[in-house]
């Protein structure tokens, strides 16, 4: 076989396997119209090349059928060609196209009836065979025909890029393809190249041309080879060029060392290629895959475990880290600025960014071109496409060369709904190469705004109802609970400085609201909470405490400094409310307590308690004033208080011997209890190192504690027998009507706190609260021990008196039950120490009633 | 990328949206580009003696304040400032000084500063009146490089010489004749060599002063060849496209007996016209050159800042060149009769279809005028136009200020000129007022209305001929522009009418109305003429 001959085999058939292999791809791939004229156009080179191929190789079913079929392909090509530019162009001319198909189906009948060229037949010259075909001056139609048609399709390009429909760098492939076969068509006259199978040559490279073509255009992506018909294609040319190039080695060896096997040669051998085939589409297939495949499901994979990621996490920083961790991974050669929509401000700040050399201190308001032509694009777009835009026209110079700086040549916007809540802006590195991004890496951006946009959203909404959490609805500051954290911080900021917390609370403020109404109640706060905000600034952080009560905590600040603060508050407030226009004069004032640390206060709690009481001092002192907490000397502090608690028992005595004195006309066995159960609480509190304030307080509370028994009816007080669970229920309802009276006793409520627990026991099973312990005041357990005893040693309706010493080992019994050990100690201590001198009924047999 | 890159490698719906996307806008996209860039022009006037000057009353924060705080101002605000070119005043630095005629100014020329940014803008929006000249719809244009260009504008320092200097590092253009030659020649010289050249070889754009232009067309013969000896040397070198062109023209104009017109010879693919006169020559331009000339509005002072569509039918103003005031007509003739009022502005979202305006711009990216009243008068022809497709209003150049008499685009006569020119021909004139009128053919001229001093003995020996004649003199000494009138239009605009003496204080004492100098209401001008009663026999050419 000559060389010539060789090249008729072999080109038409690597450009039969070629075509054969670029139509199974582009059948693999999603179709459209155009794709189906490419395909019906594979189609047409398909049968040029491949009945070409078979009629020089002779094969059945003869010569003239491989010739009809390659010929038919050949006329097929120019109208395929229209077909697809007219497909290609998007072009509507749907008269023209029907009438040139028309035309060319005409044609294709009459070159079935041999009209223009005769069947070919064999010539053998020297060493070299030949076909040769009879050609009837008729062809020349189809010639002309030919020429019309592809002229027509170049006028469709031509008028398709005038119009700007298309880009002319798309048809670049084509008019490659053009060239060569043009290049081929001309070489076919000259001699040395009649022998050459130049036309199926350029059948392949104009079906490899257009097949780019495609591709470019993003119609057939590369990964379609690795589909299964392709690489199956692929599978059996290989195995089939084997067994032909390996045949007759594999029979000389089968017949050697498998000659009693003989009859099931073909069995074997089929079998054997069977399995070759299946082995050689698997390692095609992996083979495709990872060269195909394996970027972009490293990048699917890399875009699941971001996804994964970001689902996990509420946080805003934590997402924006995660964000930059994945553009760092997999934008190399880009530097990314994230920024992020700020609700408060309206714009949009930098929050991050990939290169650490980057100051996140950038900003875009929510209106400037750029963020406007981005959202209105929604996808991740070109800078250049910006600048082309007729928002461009509307940018600062300094912002155009702010962009032109930062070298923006991508920006991703991240949407929720129809809101841009992110975006971020690429720029290229320096060292990066100058190639553009593909438009997988594009849409895979996509992707992850789309992922982000999601995670963002759900930690926006996180962070408001925090933060919903932290503010008074009201006036907009933080409220109590979360000043608290604030000071906390503050506190631990601080420890090795000073901390000052001022609490401003409005004077009469109720009595306000009742004059002007609510309304105007909430109106000045706000006023007021905004004018607390502006005067503190940066200095310190202010919350509403409660109804009228504003707290400000001024971290690494003296007094003075928060002093400074109330006193500008308060002219404030004068001009305010004296100054407000109204007719009638307004009147509103404020008193405020300063309390810091460490000149007076080692704890927030104490910071808290003090610059409370500082507020307490200054209302006691005429409202209207500002009051610094001063540790005072103990004694001189507890002398004071005693004093003022003494001048007011004994103001309110008239009041509290009425109300006692009814009691015991009520329940006459109750005679002067509440007068001995006074003196023993007091007498063992001075014993248990209370200071004089303290003796007082459990005093009074003695000779208050059972006031509420005058609501209980005095059969149920003067009952003989045992009472009923109801009635039990009753009595103890007398502890909340005490506390009820007491409240309406003019500034006695500091009583309260023994008096409500001293029905209480030590293990937790007495009543109101059921407290235990130490949870239980110590006046309360002072009183507790008192009633019970003066309960015990007294005759009532329902039992006698006990004996004194009954009594006391009636305590004795129950400490650590119902009293608290260490004061009923004491208590016997001093009875029987006769410190406590004891008012008791005559006893005629002991009996262990408890108190009621 | 330069122009020319983007022909050759972008789809031409992307170049049309970069030049041309400013059509697509609507009114309140157009009014926020607007607010914008002024903005950013205050902050520029802030930071600069001159801005802080004119910023007496405190820095404008937004548009309201910008139009309440900062005064109308007119080229004698910045005189001092820009006539000796003090940079340092300045908000921006200036790459060029452009010059024009101050007409009534202690100056004979005004100067404006461009800064870069102007100058940028300038580009992208003569290219897009370049892209719009050619095109035939939305979308569709037709720019070639390497198009041959006959352009006959003023040279530099004017405006309009800036043009090729900006397109030319865009896109290559033949310009006819080359821009290097074309700077040592007159404007006349390069006019005729410019059409000598488009008749060898062929022309496709052509910008030019549509004065000029309609001179031109109306000479071509002339213009292109010169007769007899001048045609044989046309022949020699022309091309033989243009030859076959003229032949075949020749033979049509013989045989039909028409004239040779420019559309016999040229396929224009653009036609691009200035000047004030415009309106008045377009129609007849087009049956000429069988292409509808392009408008662009512009000035020195606002450089290019408006330009027809396709359908060549109303001028829009670009976005980022200025911000747009107007004043209305009522508003304008009430601060002619009372110069202490302060007329009021209006914003291109507040006009009124049909109305007559003053134009007031601000110049943005850097230049030096803040509210500065330029002297045109536009008529606002529609709010949109569904036809184009447009949602932005659309202008008609009407005429200079009523103070002001543009002859064809090349002169503007003030009071101040008058005088002048009336005290220097010592002719015994009294009262006086000048008006622009129209002829049959459309032209303008002035007409000046003179009461000849009773007292003067030689007055009665004037006849309104020689009057006319003295004056004209004495208008082309004086004037310069005025002189080019008559060289390369051949036309003299100057009437004379005499009015019987006395007969301007009668009516200002009839209607206690005052006779303005220049641009006298009609209305005037008629009740005056009747008053006189119908001329005397020769009253007129005594």
């Amino acid at each position: 076989m000559t060389l010539n001959e060789r090249l008729f085999i072999i080109v038409p058939l690597l450009s039969l396997l070629c075509n054969l292999f670029l139509f199974l791809t582009a059948l693999s791939t999603k179709k459209d119209r155009l794709v189906y004229a490419f395909i019906a156009l594979l189609g047409a080179f398909t049968m040029w090349s491949g009945g070409s191929l078979f009629m020089r190789l002779q094969l059945a079913p003869g010569s003239p059928f491989w010739y009809m079929v390659s010929i038919t392909g050949i006329f097929l090509v120019p109208f395929l060609v229209y077909n697809f530019i007219y497909r290609f162009t998007a072009t509507k001319a749907p008269f023209s196209h029907i009438v040139q198909g028309a035309i060319w189906l005409v044609i294709l009948l009459l070159n079935a009836g041999n009209v223009f060229i005769t069947d070919p037949h064999m010539v053998t010259v020297g060493h070299e065979t030949r076909f040769e075909y009879g050609v009837s001056p008729l062809v020349a139609i189809p010639i002309l025909m030919a020429v019309y048609t592809l002229l027509a399709s170049w006028r469709l390009a031509y008028k398709s890029c005038r119009n700007g429909q298309t880009d002319i760098a798309q048809f670049r492939p084509m008019l490659v393809g053009v060239a060569v076969m043009f290049a081929c068509t001309v070489s076919a006259v000259l001699p040395q190249m009649v022998s050459l199978p130049v036309d199926t040559f350029s059948c392949m490279v104009n079906a490899c041309c257009l097949y780019y073509m495609l591709y470019r255009r993003r119609l057939v992506p590369l990964r379609s080879f690795a589909s299964n018909g392709p690489v199956f294609a692929i599978a059996l040319i290989c195995a089939s060029v084997l067994l032909v190039s390996c045949y007759r080695a594999a029979d000389a060896f089968y017949a050697r060392y498998f000659a009693n096997f003989m009859p099931y040669k073909t069995i074997v051998f089929s079998v054997a290629v069977s399995v070759l085939t299946v082995l050689l589409f698997c390692l095609v297939r992996r083979l495709m895959t990872a060269i195909l495949l394996k970027g972009a499901e490293q990048q699917n994979e890399e875009l699941r475990r971001f996804s994964t990621d970001v689902n996990k996490t509420l946080s805003m920083n934590a997402l924006l880290q995660l964000y930059r961790d994945y553009l760092q991974h997999t934008m190399p050669g880009y530097t990314a600025r994230i920024f992020v929509l700020d609700s408060r401000t309206g714009c949009y700040e930098m929050r991050d960014a990939t290169e650490m050399s980057v100051a996140c201190r950038d900003s875009f308001a929510a209106d400037d071109p750029l963020m406007v032509w981005l959202k209105s694009r929604g996808c991740c777009s070109q800078y250049a496409e910006f600048t082309r835009s007729r928002y461009f026209r509307a940018l600062w110079q300094k912002e155009k060369d702010r962009l032109d700086q930062m070298r923006v040549e991508l920006l991703l916007p991240v949407m929720s709904g129809e809101e841009m809540t992110a975006l971020t802006l690429f720029s290229r590195q320096d060292t990066a190469a100058r190639r553009a991004l593909s438009q997988d890496r594009l849409s895979m951006l996509d992707s992850v705004a789309a992922v982000l946009a999601i995670a963002l959203n759900n930690a926006s909404l996180y962070e408001a109802l925090r933060k919903k959490a932290q503010f008074d609805p009201l006036t907009g500051l933080y409220n109590r609970s979360y000043f608290q954290e604030v000071l906390q911080r503050d506190f631990d900021l601080a420890r090795h400085d000073q901390l000052t917390v001022l609490i401003i609370s409005f004077d009469d403020f109720r009595l306000y609201n009742e004059l002007y109404g609510a309304a105007e109640g909430d109106r000045i706060l706000k006023r007021f909470a905004n004018a607390l905000r502006v005067l503190v600034g940066s200095r310190g952080t202010v919350a509403r405490y409660s109804g009228k009560e504003f707290v400000i905590s001024f971290p690494f600040c003296a007094p003075d400094t928060a002093t400074d603060c109330a006193e500008q508050a308060r002219q404030w407030l004068r001009r305010e409310v004296v100054g407000s226009g109204q007719t009638t004069r307004r009147f509103l004032t404020f008193c405020a307590g300063i309390s810091s640390y460490p000149t007076c206060a080692r704890s927030v709690e104490e910071l808290l308690t003090y610059a409370g009481m500082a507020v307490y001092s200054a209302k006691n002192s005429g409202k209207n004033r500002v009051c610094l907490y001063t540790p005072e000397p103990e004694d001189t502090r507890i002398a004071k208080s005693y004093a003022s608690k003494r001048a007011l028992a004994d103001s309110c005595s008239s009041t509290i011997f009425a109300l006692t004195a009814a009691i015991d006309a009520k329940d006459h066995y109750t005679f002067s209890h509440s007068q001995h159960v006074a003196e023993y609480a007091a007498a063992l509190a001075r014993a248990a190192g209370l200071d004089a304030e303290h003796i007082e307080i459990v005093r009074q509370a003695g000779l208050l504690h059972d006031i509420g028994k005058i609501g209980t009816p005095e059969t149920i007080l003067s009952k003989t027998g045992r009472l009923t669970a109801e009635e039990y229920d009753v009595i103890k309802q007398h502890v909340e009507d005490s506390i009820s009276m007491i409240r309406y006793l003019p500034s006695m409520d500091y009583v309260i706190p023994s008096v409500l627990g001293h029905h209480e026991r030590w293990d937790g099973q007495g009543y109101p609260r059921g407290i235990a312990g130490e949870q239980i005041p110590i006046g309360a357990r002072c009183l507790c021990l008192a009633d019970s005893f003066d309960a015990m040693v007294s005759r009532r309706s329902y039992k006698d008196a006990l004996s004194v010493d009954r009594a006391l080992q009636e305590i004795e019994d129950n400490l650590g039950s119902q009293f608290d050990p260490r004061l009923g100690k004491l208590f016997i201590d001093l009875v029987r120490s006769g410190k406590i001198q004891v008012h008791a009924d005559a006893a005629p047999e002991p009996s262990s009633e408890p108190a009621r | 990328m330069t122009f020319e890159e983007k022909l050759k490698q972008c789809p031409a719906a992307e170049i049309w949206q970069e030049y041309c996307g400013f059509l697509d806008l609507t009114l309140p996209e157009y009014m926020q580009i607007q607010n914008r860039l002024v903005m950013e022009q205050v902050s520029l006037m802030a930071a600069c003696p001159l801005g802080q000057r004119l910023f007496k009353n405190g820095v404008p924060r937004n548009v309201e304040e910008f139009r309440t705080l900062v005064p109308l101002t007119k080229f004698e605000d910045y005189a001092d400032v820009l006539l000796p070119q003090r940079e340092e005043m300045l908000p921006a630095k200036p790459v060029v000084w452009l010059h024009t005629t101050w007409e009534g100014g202690d100056f004979p020329s005004k100067r404006a500063p461009y800064t870069e940014s102007m100058l940028e803008a300038y580009t992208r929006n003569i290219l897009a009146a370049m892209i719009l000249s050619t095109s035939k719809g939305r979308g569709h244009f037709h720019v070639r490089p390497g198009a041959r260009v006959l352009y006959s504008l003023a040279p530099m320092p004017y405006a309009t010489g800036m043009f090729p200097d900006l397109i030319r590092p865009q896109i290559r253009l033949r310009f006819m004749p080359s821009v290097r030659e074309a700077r040592k020649m007159s404007f006349g010289q390069q006019t005729r060599l410019g059409y000598k050249l488009a008749v060898k070889h062929g022309m496709n754009l052509f910008f030019g002063m549509s004065s000029v232009l309609y001179g031109a067309t109306r000479n071509l013969d002339s213009l292109a060849g010169g007769g007899g000896g001048g045609s044989l040397s046309l022949l020699w070198g022309m091309s033989p496209r243009m030859l076959v062109r003229l032949l075949s023209a020749l033979y049509r104009c013989r045989r039909d007996g028409t004239h040779l017109r420019p559309r016999d010879l040229f396929k224009l693919d653009g036609f691009v016209c200035v000047g004030t006169d415009t309106a008045l020559y377009k129609n007849e331009l087009a049956e000429a050159w069988g292409i509808r000339p392009l408008e662009l509005a512009g000035g020195t002072e606002p450089s290019c800042m408006g330009t027809e569509t396709w359908s060549k039918n109303g001028l829009v103003f670009f976005p980022d060149a200025c911000f747009y005031e107007f004043i209305p007509e009522h508003e304008y003739l009430r601060e002619l009769e009372d110069p202490a009022y302060t007329p009021r502005t209006y914003l291109m979202d507040e006009l009124v279809a049909g109305q007559k305006y003053e134009l007031v711009i601000t110049v943005l990216k850097g230049g030096a005028f803040l509210r500065y009243r330029v002297g045109d008068i536009y008529r606002c022809l529609r709010l949109r136009n569904p036809e184009d497709k447009l949602d932005l209003p659309q202008f008609e150049y009407v005429d200079r200020i009523p103070t002001v008499i543009d002859i064809a685009g090349f002169t503007r006569i003030t009071k101040r000129e008058i005088e002048k020119v009336i005290t220097l021909s010592r002719l015994p004139i009294g009262h006086w007022f000048a008006v622009k009128e129209y002829d049959a053919d459309g032209h303008s001229y002035l007409d000046l209305y003179a009461e000849l001093d009773s007292d003067d003995p030689g007055a009665a020996s004037l006849s309104r001929q020689i009057l006319q004649e003295h004056l004209s003199i004495y208008f082309r000494s004086y004037d310069g522009d005025y002189k080019d009138l008559k060289r390369l239009l051949g036309m003299d605009p100057l009437r004379v009418t005499i009015l019987k003496s006395g007969t301007v204080d009668a009516y200002t004492a009839r209607t206690g109305r005052r006779v303005p100098p220049v641009g006298a209401p009609r209305e005037i001008v008629l009740d005056i003429l009747h008053m006189q009663g119908p001329a005397e026999e020769g009253g007129e050419d005594r």
